[in-house]
């Protein structure tokens, strides 16, 4: 017994610390990601001077053709061209091979 | 998953040295990290690829402003670093409208400071951008200032006169600084992750690891305390 009236209930444990191991574990190692309006992105950066500085995709030469064939036209915004072209390289296809291939993913 | 640029128009401010620093960090820590190397000169796929640190963190080089989206789609880290190049770029646009946080490194400098402040307007006008369909996106970002004197050494009056400035102005900072250490510079020159110099004679190494866990420690903060506001 204490003189001095130190009797005091024994102290819990310390909580464990919080490290950064634990406070890492917090993130998780994917989310979902946000869709990204890439042309208005675009427009909006080009406003402080942020341009390309990658040349445009050049586009491939035709195949001769096998059967007769139709010209498809096509307009659409600069990223999802961006895109598309990215994708034919990635894959050494042509357009028209590009979308065949779409084709029959979608089996249409 | 995070993914955190950093950004500055400015070259030569000290992106590629915070993004290492902070990547290999958090790897030591046990996190899942990827540096998206977006730099055309690859400061550090070139240390990872002509290195032989033994971190455990990935980079991913040669990243294009029209492969951007679809390699982020196909990581799955815990963190995920874009260290973009010293230049007013789509990559680096795009960079930061797809990034949850971007690090605006910055020396006392009156020309890093401008170029800083091209980046702050980018991601505020980047975020408003985004909102337009998705009102609850949120792309926040903090300053860093860079190559500031080791604590205790004299502080120069530009970088006291831009500090005050920063706070006036309502520019988000680290209240943290990255110091002017030779170990910072050590290792790009020997390929090696920060714990890896031990051997070496690269100054005061204690104090820089103490610098990056300080500066690392706030960034953790920061994250969390931005994703509760969302």
């Amino acid at each position: 017994m204490s003189k001095f009236g130190l009797d005091l209930e024994p102290e819990e444990a310390d909580a464990p610390k919080n490290d950064m191991a634990t406070r890492l574990a917090n993130f998780p190692p994917s989310t979902p990601k946000t869709a990204i309006d890439l042309t208005a992105a675009d427009a909006a950066a080009a406003q402080h001077g942020f341009i390309s500085r990658e040349a445009t995709p050049k586009r491939r030469r035709r195949v001769v053709p096998s059967e007769p064939k139709r010209q498809l036209s096509i307009l659409m915004p600069v990223s999802k061209y961006e895109r598309f072209v990215a994708y034919a390289d990635r894959h050494r296809l042509t357009y028209e091979e590009v979308i065949a291939r779409f084709l029959e993913q979608a089996r249409d | 998953m995070p993914i955190i640029a950093v950004s500055n128009p400015k070259g030569g401010v000290g992106k590629s040295t915070v993004t290492l620093l902070m990547a290999t960090y958090l790897a030591e820590q046990g996190a899942s990290v990827c540096v998206l190397d977006a730099d055309p000169n690859q400061p550090i796929y070139d240390w990872k690829k002509q290195g032989a640190s033994k971190t455990t963190l990935d980079v991913v080089g040669g990243v294009k402003e029209s492969t951007l989206m679809d390699v982020l789609d196909g990581l799955n880290h815990q963190f995920v670093f874009i260290d973009l190049e010293g230049t007013a770029s789509v990559m680096v646009s795009r960079s930061i409208a797809m990034a949850d946080f971007v690090i605006v490194p910055l020396q006392a400098s009156a020309v890093d400071v401008r170029q800083a402040a091209k980046a702050i307007r980018a991601v505020r006008d980047e975020e408003k951008v985004a909102q337009r369909s998705n009102p609850t996106r949120r792309i926040p970002y903090r300053v860093v200032m860079t190559r500031t004197p080791a604590p205790g050494a004299p502080v120069s009056s530009v970088q006291r006169q831009l500090e005050k400035e920063i706070v006036a102005s309502g520019i988000k900072r680290f209240k943290t600084n990255l110091a002017e250490r030779l170990a910072y510079k050590a290792i790009f020159v020997e390929r090696l992750a920060l714990k890896e110099l031990k051997d070496m004679k690269v100054g005061n190494l204690a104090a820089a690891e103490e610098n990056v866990h300080v500066l690392v420690s706030e960034l953790i903060d920061t994250l969390q305390a931005e994703s509760r506001t969302e």
